[in-house]
């Protein structure tokens, strides 16, 4: 277990150094770089300007050389200076991170709540009505664009019914208590309804997987009660995959719903991405490219090391 | 004890007796929601196509701006309105269609290529290329996939040396996109064609194809190829649904399909700062991208059913890091909130 975990970690930052550099590569190639932003601003710029400038921020240097410094600096916790808002990139992390947090902390625990239960409902019977109309909600949940259940949500209980605000976080009108979870109602429920629908489906699908073992069947040989097979014995098989899939979910609580929090104008790090890539502020969106890329692998690895805690039988190797 | 029977039969601990009626009425209701799919679906390419002659009835054409009537009310000359700028909203659906049903058709047939060339040589050459190429795409599949895809989305082609007149292109932007999604879109089909070849390689006809002195080629196109053709299309199917949401998502941030193409996506990009004066407009592309990538999934759900009836339950994963993926057809990662 200690040395598998020591394996994955080290190829965990393998993957980073890797991924740091392409997107280093890919990032730099956006359009608007520093100096073209100041040839723009400024037509009576020379070219001897130029190079000058050039040679001040380090563009002059070879790429690779440029990438090495930049992860230097990182690891010493050096992201730069984010040119968009003009912070250092790790103040403004900081609150983006606990505003997704809340945000996708909430959605998750909501969307499990009813995925769970239903995708167990919908297993326990395949291929019944109740089976069929969970399934037929569950595909509807996958197939619908969250960008556009997040506008329609604004269309019907903000614009029309005035009921909800259309967005923020109402920090601004010191909102809080009740008056700072109205903000959050769309998003989380936008959100949720976007996850929801594969839940259920995963739910379900292991749920089936397991209650079709011969286990299963020795179980109720033995005269165990359906509740009982199902509680004692389907359950805890079936909910390993589960595990999994919230690992590979565990990312997305730091990085973030960057469709969501940019159509709710919710301050997180997904938005916080989005502006970044937009905006050309190559050093704010290395770092959150970055981030969310180590949440995610982390995801990963919580994933496996759960899965091994749940089943002894996994073999890490 | 024979296998339990798909169905209530097995799963139950006191089944009502499935009369064969039941059963066939059950696979017939189940199929019938793919038929219906594919009906939509066929519908929606045929509408779609019929862009031009819908444009010369009604006198107009997709890109015609007229200021005089924004936000106008559906009537006779455009049945379901215009948009911000006075064009006509029905043509733009229908405009759009062929570029989301394009994109999303196109994107996950080059992904599948890329998946089964990579699946395949992973599968039949074995030892480090098979575990360099699964590395690989198991470090694909653990990236944050729209972070990545808005940033490649958004990197400037003309610092890659492409020439300034191809970039302005009209249908740069169509190609630009299919590329991106099919870069990241292969790994399912990849693991799913190299499982398959790893177990065919050692079946008894491919052994007598390489005695008969077979090269790798032949071998790879007449034996393998032909046999993991079901679970290929069949992933393909159910990508193209995410293929089209991923595009509808980019092209509404601004990063895919660029105006004045219309897509369904990108129909919606400005949709929040006219939901108070046109809610309609907001209405209706999401609307079809919904029934596309509802219809897209039930006709992959029901594909699965009818080609490979074992498999809709296969997504207990085996062991370890190569399984972090657990569904087997479905990308369980969230890619598009």
């Amino acid at each position: 277990m200690r040395r598998f975990i020591f394996n994955r970690l080290w190829q965990t930052a393998l993957v980073m150094v890797l991924v740091s550099f392409g997107a280093y590569v890919l990032i730099g190639l956006m359009p608007g770089d520093p100096i073209d932003l100041m040839i723009t601003a400024n037509p009576a710029i020379t070219s001897a300007d130029v190079a000058r400038l050039k040679g001040l921020y380090g563009l002059d240097q070879p790429l690779m050389l440029r990438w090495l410094h930049w992860l230097w600096a990182a690891i010493n916790g050096d992201f730069g200076y984010s040119r968009l808002f003009t912070q250092p990139v790790t103040t403004l992390i900081g609150p983006a991170l606990v505003n997704s947090l809340k945000l996708m902390l909430a959605s998750w625990a909501l969307s499990l709540a009813i995925a769970l239960p239903a995708g167990i409902y919908a297993a326990l019977k395949p291929q019944s009505f109740r089976d069929y109309a969970i399934n037929l909600a569950a595909f509807a949940g996958v197939s619908i664009p969250p960008f556009w259940l997040g506008l329609v949500a604004i269309l019907v209980f903000a614009v029309t019914l005035h009921w909800l605000p259309a967005g923020g976080t109402g920090q601004l009108d010191n909102a809080s208590g009740w008056g700072g979870l109205r903000y959050m109602i769309l998003p989380v429920a936008t959100l949720t309804i976007a996850s929801v629908g594969s839940h259920i489906r995963f739910v379900r699908g292991s749920m089936i997987e397991v209650m079709r073992q011969d286990f299963i069947r020795t179980a109720r040989a033995k005269g165990l009660s359906e509740r009982g097979v199902v509680i004692r014995h389907a359950l805890r098989n079936g909910m390993m995959p589960v595990v999994t899939l919230l690992g590979l979910e565990f990312g997305s609580l730091f990085s973030g719903a960057l469709i969501t929090e940019t159509l709710f104008s919710w301050p997180g790090m997904g938005r916080l991405i989005y502006n970044a890539v937009i905006g050309s502020d190559y050093n704010l969106a290395m770092a959150g490219l970055m981030l969310a890329t180590l949440v995610t692998l982390i995801g990963n690895l919580l994933a496996d090391i759960g899965y091994k805690l749940l089943d002894p039988r996994v073999k890490l190797s | 004890m024979t296998q339990p029977r798909k169905g209530s039969a097995g799963a139950h601990p006191r089944p009502k007796s499935a009369s064969p009626w039941r059963l066939a009425a059950q696979r017939l209701s189940r199929h019938k929601l793919a038929w219906v799919s594919l009906l939509i679906l066929v519908l929606f390419a045929v509408a779609s196509l019929c862009a031009p002659v819908v444009a010369h009835f009604l006198g107009t054409d997709a890109q015609a701006v007229d200021l005089f009537s924004r936000y106008g009310p559906p009537g006779p000359g455009h049945p379901l309105g215009t948009d911000e700028l006075g064009r006509d909203v029905l043509l733009r659906l229908l405009y759009g269609g062929q570029v989301s049903l394009m994109v999303g058709v196109s994107s996950a047939l080059c992904a599948a290529v890329i998946g089964t060339i990579i699946g395949v040589i992973a599968g039949f050459r074995g030892g480090w290329i098979d575990s360099f190429l699964m590395r690989f795409t198991d470090g694909v599949i653990s990236l944050p996939l729209l972070p990545l895809l808005i940033v490649l989305a958004a990197i400037d082609p003309g610092k890659l040396g492409i020439p300034r007149d191809i970039i302005n292109g009209e249908s740069f932007s169509l190609y630009r996109i299919i590329l991106i999604i099919a870069l990241f879109g292969w790994t399912t089909v990849a693991r799913l064609v190299r499982a398959a070849t790893l177990a065919l390689r050692e079946r008894e006809f491919v052994m007598a194809a390489r005695a008969l002195g077979g090269g790798p080629v032949r071998i790879v196109m007449r034996h393998i190829l032909p046999n993991v053709i079901t679970p290929i299309i069949i992933a393909t199917t159910l990508a193209v649904g995410n293929v089209i949401l991923m595009e509808s998502v980019l092209s509404f941030l601004g990063l895919g399909i660029q105006p004045p193409v219309p897509s369904w996506g990108n129909m919606l990009t400005h949709a929040q700062e006219f939901i108070w004066d046109a809610p309609l407009l907001a209405l209706w592309p999401g609307l079809l991208i919904f029934i596309t990538v509802i219809a897209v999934n039930f006709l992959g759900d029901g594909l699965q059913d009818a080609l490979d009836p074992r498999a809709d339950t296969d997504t207990m994963p085996e062991t370890g890091q190569n399984d972090t993926q657990a569904a087997q057809w479905n990308d369980p990662r969230e890619t598009t909130s």
